[in-house]
C-alpha cells in the first residue's frame, strides 16, 4: 500500500515539470500582419525586433 | 515556409527593444507598408538591410517598395501606429519576454534563433496533433 502511494505521489510531484515545455499561451493576433490562411492548422505568432 | 504552403499562417508582432534608436521607427515603416499592401516586401527589406534603419534608409526602402512616400513618410514622422506598436509592446512584456525573436507555435513558445530543424521538428509535431 505504501508503496503504491509512493509511486503515485511522485508522478504527482513530477508531472508538471515534463510537462512544462508543452505549456501553451494564448496571444491574441489582433489585426497583426499574417500571411498564409486563417484556417491553417499552425499558427506561428512571431515577436521581433528589427535592429 | 514554402515547405509547409498551406499549412501554417505567420502572424508578425514587433516588439521594439527602448534602447535600440531605430527599432520602434522601423516598426512604423513596416505597419506603414502593410497599409499600402506591401507589408512582407517591406518586412523582408528591413531584415535584409538591418541595422541600416534611420529615418534616411527607411524612406529609401520605400522607394524601392514601391510605396507612397508622401503617406509613407507621414505616416513615419507621425509616428502613426505607435498605438499598434504599444500594444504589441506591452502584450510581449505582459508575458515576460525578454528577447527577440520569440515564436509562439499554436501557443508553444520558442525562444531565440533556432535551428530550422528545431522548428521543424515542432512544426510536425503541431500538425500530427490538428490531425487528431
Amino acid at each position: 500500500m505504501k508503496k503504491n502511494f509512493l509511486i503515485i505521489f511522485f508522478i504527482l510531484f513530477t508531472a508538471p515539470y515534463s510537462f512544462a515545455d508543452e505549456r501553451r499561451y494564448n496571444v491574441p493576433i489582433h489585426d497583426s500582419p499574417a500571411s498564409g490562411s486563417a484556417n491553417a492548422p499552425v499558427t506561428i505568432i512571431e515577436f521581433l525586433d528589427y535592429q | 515556409m514554402r515547405e509547409y504552403k498551406g499549412k501554417i499562417r505567420l502572424v508578425v508582432k514587433h516588439y521594439p527593444y527602448k534602447y535600440r534608436d531605430f527599432s520602434h521607427i522601423a516598426a512604423e515603416a513596416a505597419i506603414a507598408a502593410n497599409d499600402q499592401g506591401k507589408f512582407w516586401e517591406m518586412h523582408h527589406l528591413l531584415l535584409k538591410k538591418s541595422p541600416q534603419l534611420d529615418r534616411g534608409s527607411l524612406i529609401k526602402y520605400a522607394k524601392e517598395t514601391n510605396l507612397d512616400i508622401k503617406a509613407f513618410t507621414e505616416s513615419l514622422d507621425k509616428m502613426k501606429h505607435s498605438a499598434i506598436i504599444e500594444r504589441d509592446k506591452k502584450l510581449a512584456i505582459d508575458m515576460d519576454l525578454y528577447n527577440t525573436p520569440t515564436l509562439f507555435i499554436n501557443g508553444r513558445k520558442v525562444i531565440g534563433n533556432r535551428p530550422y530543424e528545431y522548428l521543424k521538428k515542432i512544426i510536425e509535431e503541431e500538425l500530427k496533433n490538428a490531425k487528431k
